[in-house]
């Protein structure tokens, strides 16, 4: 198992370096530059110049590159283009808000899906078997930013029961049950393809592993049911923490869609504000933080199904 | 030898006329004779094909021009007069803006997965076919964009290059080449390892021949079902895009920017708003149950 997790762990290395090169050069094809938010907007030709040098913005590409790698390793992200504020500062907050979001929709999905899916896998055939195929269909190809308007109109506007943007009250909330309420149609709307997905998949998986020759010979052995379900599951697992990873990378990104309509203040609303204003230093500073989150969660997961199955510890 | 190879197959078809057996289906009529018993994924497909003529014909059947639109009559509500589908937030007529909006939506969604299955599809197959460090470079770099969600990765791209369609169509070009890489390069390199690719190269078959007519015929069923299901979460991450302000530019209609246009009005009219969005689900859907019919046609498993 060490061995396998300081291979793995090793792998992080070239990842994220591949992450950030992608990164740099897509900094680097998008317009603007960078030294004019480091200095007064009546600077002449010769302060920007200075500017420039001090990037390192004079440099071959390469030089360039490891400049400006070595800065992001010490968390300065560059400057917004359009607030000069640091992009490091107005993201932290901003992710801790998405972070907040994605885990409440990832342990809906992860809960929802696999109770849906095992359900529906033991009464197949059933009309909560047909139930749960349903909304897995209609949770693949539901756009959650449409989803997310049709809870506002239902529950906030039509209904008021819910708050329909933010994720505190303005007045008099920052309590965690204000919190939550305010978490609920958001997460709801970012979680429903990852439990249609999650759901159908855990199916096909239980009753692929049922149909196998070694739970009939469990059952011959006289095995009780609840001991059977306990090699199902274990046996059905690692495909379905691989889809689970998966998932996450849904939920990362969807929550740039979903905060939007919502105007949760996290990072998607930020990247949406940045987009609007073509603030590519903020979009790309956002992305990298968010990839580097989604790379260690695939680490996590790929450890964890190591973990469980000995044959993925012997490579 | 090899004459009386020839010979002994001529007999033995000639004695299985006589048997009058019917004929073995080729393996596309019979891909084609198993989708069409598929009663949803025909259902699918009609709805798919009425989409696209809609949007194709959008300028001859749209009842408005695209941008007219009285702002006197703002967010009319469905069957009012004139609008069957009612006004927009400026005035103008939903049927015509769904219409022209198909054209943009279906374009940005379509189009890259085109592209991705051609050169995907390409790269992957060298990359298994070559082996070695080929393959390592090609696979390695193709390991860096997974670690990217995909609609970040769209998100980042367009980003950089500023909003349009063509920059859209950069952006998720990009996003799915590695996807089809990975399972071409897959499939490749089972395939090069089944006999009949040994047989043909040992009687001194080049490597194009071997590719041309042992390896693609396997490599494509596979890569063909994985886009199929590619098309519609495509549409979605165009739809996407364009919901963010990074699709097509503003006077031009697209499903997923009207949609972000139209969702301030909620608190107005509550019917106009969910209509792009209704069109984007249609579509997405018919788009995933058409795939799932096809892989079943196929009989193919990813």
């Amino acid at each position: 198992m060490w061995a396998y997790a300081a291979t793995r762990v090793m792998w992080l290395i070239p990842t994220l370096l591949g992450v950030s090169l992608i990164i740099f050069v897509l900094l680097h094809i998008s317009p603007g530059d960078p030294a004019t938010v480091l200095v007064s907007i009546e600077a002449g030709d010769a302060e920007l110049a200075e500017a420039r040098k001090e990037l390192g913005l004079d440099r071959a590409l390469p030089i360039q590159y490891g400049i400006w790698l070595g800065r992001v390793l010490r968390g300065d992200l560059g400057r917004s283009y359009a607030r000069r504020t640091e992009v490091r500062k107005d993201l932290t907050g901003a992710l801790k808000n998405t972070l907040i979001l994605a885990a409440t929709s990832a342990i809906l999905v992860v809960v929802l899906g696999v109770a849906l899916g095992t359900i529906a896998a033991f009464s197949y055939g059933g009309v909560i078997d047909r139930a749960v195929t349903a909304v897995a269909i209609f949770g693949l190809a539901v756009p959650s930013f449409w989803l997310a308007i049709l809870l506002i109109i239902v529950f906030s506007v039509q209904a008021t029961w819910l708050p329909p943007s933010g994720i505190q009250s303005p007045v008099g909330g920052g309590d965690w049950i204000d919190i939550a309420k305010h978490l609920v149609l958001p997460s709801i709307a970012l979680a429903a393809s990852g439990i249609g997905v999650l759901a159908r998949f855990v199916r096909t998986s239980i009753l692929d592993i049922v149909g196998q020759e070694f739970v009939v010979a469990l059952d011959a052995r006289g095995l009780r049911r609840p001991r059977v379900i306990v090699h199902v599951v274990k046996n059905a697992a690692p495909p379905i923490i691989t889809l689970v990873g998966l998932q996450f990378a849904g939920l990362l990104g969807g929550s740039v869609l979903v905060e939007t309509v919502f105007t949760y203040p996290g990072s998607g609303w930020l990247l949406n504000l940045s987009i609007a204003q073509r603030d590519s230093t903020v979009i790309l500073g956002a992305v990298l933080v968010l990839a580097c989150f989604y790379v260690l969660i695939n680490l996590f997961v790929d450890l964890s199904q190591a973990l469980i199955d000995p044959r993925i510890r012997r490579g | 030898m090899s004459e009386e190879i020839r010979e002994e197959a001529q007999v033995r078809s000639r004695v299985l006329e006589g048997l009058d057996l019917p004929k073995p289906m080729a393996y596309w009529h019979q891909v084609w004779w198993r989708f069409r018993k598929d009663k949803i994924g025909l259902a699918s497909a009609g709805i798919i094909v009425i989409v696209v003529l809609l949007s194709v014909l959008a300028p001859w059947i749209s009842p408005y021009a695209t941008d007219y639109g009285p702002v006197s009559n703002r967010l009319a509500n469905p069957f009012s007069e004139g609008h069957i589908l009612g006004t927009d937030e400026q005035g103008r007529d939903m049927v015509t803006r769904l219409l022209h909006g198909g054209r943009n939506s279906l374009i940005a969604g379509v189009v890259p997965v085109f592209i991705a299955f051609t050169i995907g599809t390409l790269l992957g197959i060298i990359a298994g076919f070559a082996g070695s460090n080929i393959n390592t470079l090609i696979m390695r770099i193709v390991d860096i964009f997974y670690a990217f969600p995909a609609i970040l990765l769209a998100i980042a791209i367009a980003g950089a290059l500023g909003p349009g369609l063509s920059n859209t169509l950069i952006a998720l070009s990009v996003v799915y080449t590695p996807r089809v890489i990975r399972i071409a390069e897959s499939v490749t390199v089972q395939a090069k390892g089944f006999d009949f690719v040994e047989a043909a190269r040992a009687s001194g078959a080049s490597d194009i021949h071997i590719i041309r007519s042992h390896i693609l015929p396997n490599v494509l069923s596979p890569v063909l079902v994985y886009n199929s299901t590619l098309v519609s979460i495509s549409i979605l991450a165009a739809a996407g895009l364009g919901f963010l302000g990074l699709g097509i530019a503003a006077p031009h209609a697209e499903w997923g920017r009207m949609l972000n246009d139209l969702r301030q009005s909620i608190y107005v009219n509550t019917w106009v708003p969910i209509l792009p969005g209704v069109a984007i689900f249609i579509t997405a859907m018919a788009f995933n149950l058409v795939s799932d019919a096809v892989r079943d046609a196929m009989d193919v498993r990813l």
